[in-house]
């Protein structure tokens, strides 16, 4: 124990090196605007800013690097409270309540409660990061396909807990939802489902502008269409900072939000977004006034966010433990490691200290900046929002116009977001919600894909998922769920009855 | 839900037919060997079979005569503003990489600000320029992303100016 | 003119003027517009997070400064980079658009899916770098050697699995010749999503074996998790001399080894692409790149445009046949 506190001692000298500590703060602050920007995530840019780190020491490379990662998880929910465009795929969830609490005057205490949850998030995964890099990396692997399966299958019953309105008009959603996910390459078999000849399609829809289309271009559709007078009306600042009764809320959010982040962190493939949708229905699940939810519940801000700031330090893991980057962010770091001649895995701590500590102790520092940071800006955010809309709305637009176009330098993808703009905005209308679609949308081929793997595996006997104890348990909790669920309908739909037709 | 929800009804139900029947022509497979399209045969079909509640509530509430829930929302609408800015969208995404960004931004903007609200056209010029130079600045030269530079010749990336 | 007049006016003549400059750079400039006057796109048809990425962006560090103009690296990912490939293809041999050439999207790809290109549509400067391909197992697997493990999977046929990273991949069509020249073993296939993917699976016991650039294994090779079997080259791998490559062991048509070059779209003019030939063959041998290239997994290797050209013709061959016997063919 003693030991680690001295490593984590030098890490901090490392870290306060002049040069360390400014490119600390520079991988921060651009890490920021970057999830600020809704479309451009932390991948496009630290790929671009990958050779301005070549002169440097290694440390100072990957401690910038890291610091835009987790940066834009921070910057990623500014946008989803105050204008409902998830600025970072992890952010969806946070338009939910979030950006109510806007229209309920209420921006600043949601863009709080975000940058204190973002805050004790990171720095909890970077604590557990810590102590318990090794066996999570066992677990890690532990997770096959019919695990995998199983999860998301979970993760598909959390629909139920999205949706504020209609239950049928949820599943329906999420039904399309699936169905938006099989367009593409099936990639069991290697064959095009759905694509129309579209080569653009055939990796599938991407998932950044079908969301700020369907959240955001939705949005500036549906306020378009009234008056602008009566917009302004709505947005009337309440408060900047939360309020007590906020913080009392926020807590146990925050604490099962981290927790719930790392782990999910750590899986290949699942990370920020998942944790954040988990977050966000077992925050419902337990409330007791699940009622609220959708309309401006702050614990749907905190738990989320705390999630996916500490799902960046579960994505950790598998990169310092075994050398396996579980998302592309990893990737490109592990990349950045590799050209500065250190091959990350468990040699990474005996060989180069300073880097390994460095960093770590950097993603404490940088924690503590952004929180800085991110706080006294809430008040210009906040500000923002009192920019009458027809000034506004054209600026938004041009941003998510820029922001999709650059994922992949293609106007298919801003065609893409037009068109699920438009999507939503009729959604909307005849009351449908966005949230179970996309949410199923993501889960849905990574579902089907596991499935299909599994049989593989089991040369077609579907005993498989029940033989291993990990899907077995998650495949039993989804079941449960799902029967709950079916029976609280069942009963809210006799007393219907009963109560005489509305 | 009320008479309206005929619409979407209606559509889902189609698009659940549709659905089933282009994934049958890929391979379905059996249940423990599937090909790339049993899970959008089935989920075609869960589809339709959704949709079916809607109708029979839409229906139900046509013999009914209640009134629609959603009256409020269909009235009061400025339609013409939304599609105003709809097909700006769209001419901006089709004429961007041929015209290069700064027109096609510039001219999207003096769309969006006097169109949709009309505001005098001093103020609309100078804004919508502002915010061209601003976002430049921001995203080609900071960030250092691309974007086209159309038949002009024009900006397209940070080696033009610097 | 009144004053508030003249003051619009003034703004209205700086905003045109301002217009100009920055629509039409060339007016006002009396510079040759000599090549490369404007910014050249090197097209790289895989991911942003991924190696051949970050290699492209070496390769274009060096470039620029040798053309003494920018070059930019611009990612037009997806179909397993035939996106990239078609975009390439299509776009005006002028010599500002070039493109990472290899052996995914013009070696595979338009083998085993109908792509909107042809490899004739590319004119080849030369390659830079090599991917070589090992078959791993798990450190605990029971198979010391590639022999057992044929052994034991003709007793057991279907028992054992093999992961890929995807459909119509190098390791996907490595694995299928190898399982035919052993005597046509019964090995069903896992296709994972990607490199990551594909390294979990056997870490955690859920496939047994795959074929995959040693580059991506390495970090678990050293922590001791995986273990190689045998090598899918021509020479044994400099990191490893002990392991025997699949020639030796006595399966020479068990070679794959993915390819990275530079091409441009067919129809570049004779003095531009001499300048860009020139500029990228002292890149290829550069030192520093080569460097870099090594760190980051790839071996530098360096063919010029004679070479690669007929290297190409004889992989493109290889894979036709290798697709055509493990019927293949995806679309």
């Amino acid at each position: 124990m003693l030991e680690l506190f001295s490593n984590l001692a030098y890490g901090f000298q490392v870290v306060l090196q002049p040069i360390n500590f400014l490119y600390c703060f520079l991988g921060v602050f651009i890490g920021t605007l970057i999830g600020v920007l809704p479309g451009i995530g932390p991948v496009g840019a630290m790929s671009i800013l990958l050779p301005s780190t070549f002169g440097v020491s290694p440390a100072a490379g990957i401690i910038m690097l890291a610091g835009i990662y987790y940066g834009a998880m921070y910057g990623g929910s500014t946008t989803s409270i105050l204008v409902n465009i998830p600025g970072e795929a992890a952010s969806v969830v946070t338009c939910l309540d979030g950006y109510q609490m806007a229209r309920q005057g209420r921006a600043g205490p949601a863009l709080g409660i975000s940058a204190i949850g973002s805050f004790i998030g990171g720095t909890f995964s970077i604590i557990a990061l810590m102590f318990l890099v090794y066996p999570l990396a066992d677990v890690a692997v532990a997770f096959g396909p019919p695990e995998y399966f199983a999860l998301m299958c979970l993760g598909l019953t959390v629909v139920a807990y999205l949706a504020k309105g209609s239950l049928m008009k949820a599943v329906i959603m999420a039904v399309v939802g699936l169905i938006l996910g099989c367009v593409g390459t099936d990639m069991i078999s290697g064959k095009l489902r759905f694509v129309f000849g579209i080569s653009k399609l055939s990796d599938g829809i991407n998932l950044v502008p079908l969301a700020m289309g369907l959240f955001g271009i939705a949005e500036v559709l549906t306020n378009i269409e009234r008056p602008f007078k009566r917009i302004i009306y709505e947005t009337k600042i309440r408060q900047i900072f939360p309020n007590r009764e906020d913080w009392k809320r926020s807590m146990g959010p925050i604490i099962r939000g981290s927790l719930i982040g790392y782990f999910l962190g750590i899986l290949p493939g699942g990370g920020s977004i998942l944790s954040s949708f988990v977050s966000y229905s077992a925050e419902k699940r337990i409330s007791k006034h699940p009622e609220e939810f959708g309309k401006g519940a702050i614990e749907g801000v905190a738990g989320p966010e705390t999630a996916n700031n500490a799902a960046t330090g579960g994505a950790f893991v598998p990169l310092l433990a075994l050398g396996i980057p579980p998302n592309a962010v990893m990737a490109l770091l592990l990349g950045a490691f590799l050209i500065h001649g250190i091959v990350p895995g468990p040699m990474l701590i005996k060989q180069h200290p300073d880097v390994f500590w460095g960093v770590i102790a950097s993603m404490y520092l940088g924690n503590v900046m952004l929180l800085l940071m991110n706080l006294p800006l809430i008040g210009m955010w906040v500000k923002l929002l009192k920019v009458p809309y027809h000034i506004l709305f054209p600026l938004i637009i041009l941003f998510t116009l820029i922001g999709s176009y650059s994922i992949n330098n293609s106007i298919f993808d801003i065609l893409i977001m037009i068109f699920f703009g438009v999507v939503g905005y009729v959604l909307r209308k005849f009351q449908y919600e966005e949230a179970p679609l996309l949410l199923a949308f993501i889960l849905g081929p990574m579902l089907e894909q596991a499935f299909r793997q599994s049989l593989i595996m089991s040369n077609g006997h579907l005993s498989i998922f029940f033989l291993r104890p990990i899907s077995l348990g998650a495949l039993a909790l989804s079941i449960s769920l799902f029967v709950s669920t079916g029976i609280n309908v069942f009963r809210k739909a006799r007393e219907k009855m009963t109560q005489g037709y509305s | 839900m009320g008479k309206i929800d005929l619409i979407p009804g209606i559509i889902w139900m189609i698009l659940g037919i549709a659905v089933a029947i282009s994934s049958y022509r890929l391979r379905l497979g059996n249940l423990t060997n599937p090909g790339p399209g049993m899970m959008p045969f089935l989920l075609g079909i869960a589809l339709s079979l959704c949709s079916l509640p809607v109708l029979i509530r839409s229906i139900s509430s046509f013999v009914r005569q209640t009134r629609s829930v959603y009256e409020p929302i269909w009235s009061e609408v400025e339609f013409k503003k939304v599609l105003i800015v709809l097909g700006s969208l769209i001419g901006y995404s089709l004429a961007l990489e041929k015209v290069g960004f700064v027109i096609t931004t510039i001219l999207l903007l003096l769309i969006l600000f006097k169109a949709v609200d009309s505001q005098k056209w001093p103020s609309v010029l100078i804004a919508s320029f502002i915010t061209v130079i601003f976002t430049y600045f921001l995203f080609v030269v900071f960030l250092k992303l691309e974007v086209p530079s159309g038949f002009l010749g024009g900006l397209g990336s940070v080696g033009i100016i610097f | 003119m009144s004053k508030m007049m003249s003051k619009r006016l003034l703004c209205f003549v700086v905003m045109i003027g301002c217009l100009v400059y920055f629509v039409f750079p060339n007016v006002g400039l009396t510079k040759e517009k000599e090549f490369p006057s404007k910014p050249i796109e090197l097209v790289c048809p895989y991911g942003a997070g991924g190696s051949t990425s970050m290699g492209a962006r070496i390769i274009a560090g060096t470039l620029s400064e040798l053309l003494k103009g920018s070059v930019i690296v611009n990612i037009k990912a997806g179909a397993g980079g035939a996106i990239g490939a078609a975009y390439v293809a299509k776009s005006k041999p002028d010599g500002y658009t070039l493109f990472v050439f290899n052996s995914g999207s013009n070696g595979i790809i338009p083998v085993v899916r109908s792509v909107e290109y042809k490899n004739s549509d590319f004119e080849v400067f030369g390659q830079y770098a090599a991917n070589l391909m090992a078959m791993v197992v798990k450190m605990d697997a029971p198979w010391k050697s590639v022999e057992e493990l044929v052994a034991y999977a003709k007793k057991n046929p279907d028992a054992l699995k093999y992961a890929t990273n995807g459909i119509g991949t190098s390791s996907h069509l490595g694995m299928e010749i190898f399982k035919s020249v052993a005597g046509g073993l019964k090995i069903p296939h896992i296709p994972f999503k990607s490199g990551p993917e594909f390294v979990t699976a056997l870490l955690g016991g859920h496939a047994h074996m795959g074929l995959f650039f040693v580059v991506d294994i390495k970090g678990p090779i050293e922590a001791s998790k995986l273990r190689i079997l045998a090598a899918a080259t021509e020479k044994r791998l400099e990191e490893y001399p002990d392991i025997p490559t699949f020639a030796e062991i006595g399966y020479p048509e068990v070679k794959m080894t993915g390819w990275y070059g530079i091409a441009a779209p067919k129809g570049v003019p004779k003095e531009i692409s001499d300048k860009l030939k020139d500029a990228l063959y002292k890149t290829f041998q550069h030192p520093e790149v080569k460097k870099m290239l090594a760190l980051l997994g790839f071996v530098p290797v360096f063919r010029d445009t004679e070479q690669f050209k007929i290297f190409v013709n004889e992989e493109e061959m290889k894979f036709q046949k290798i697709a055509k016997e493990a019927n293949i063919k995806i679309d």
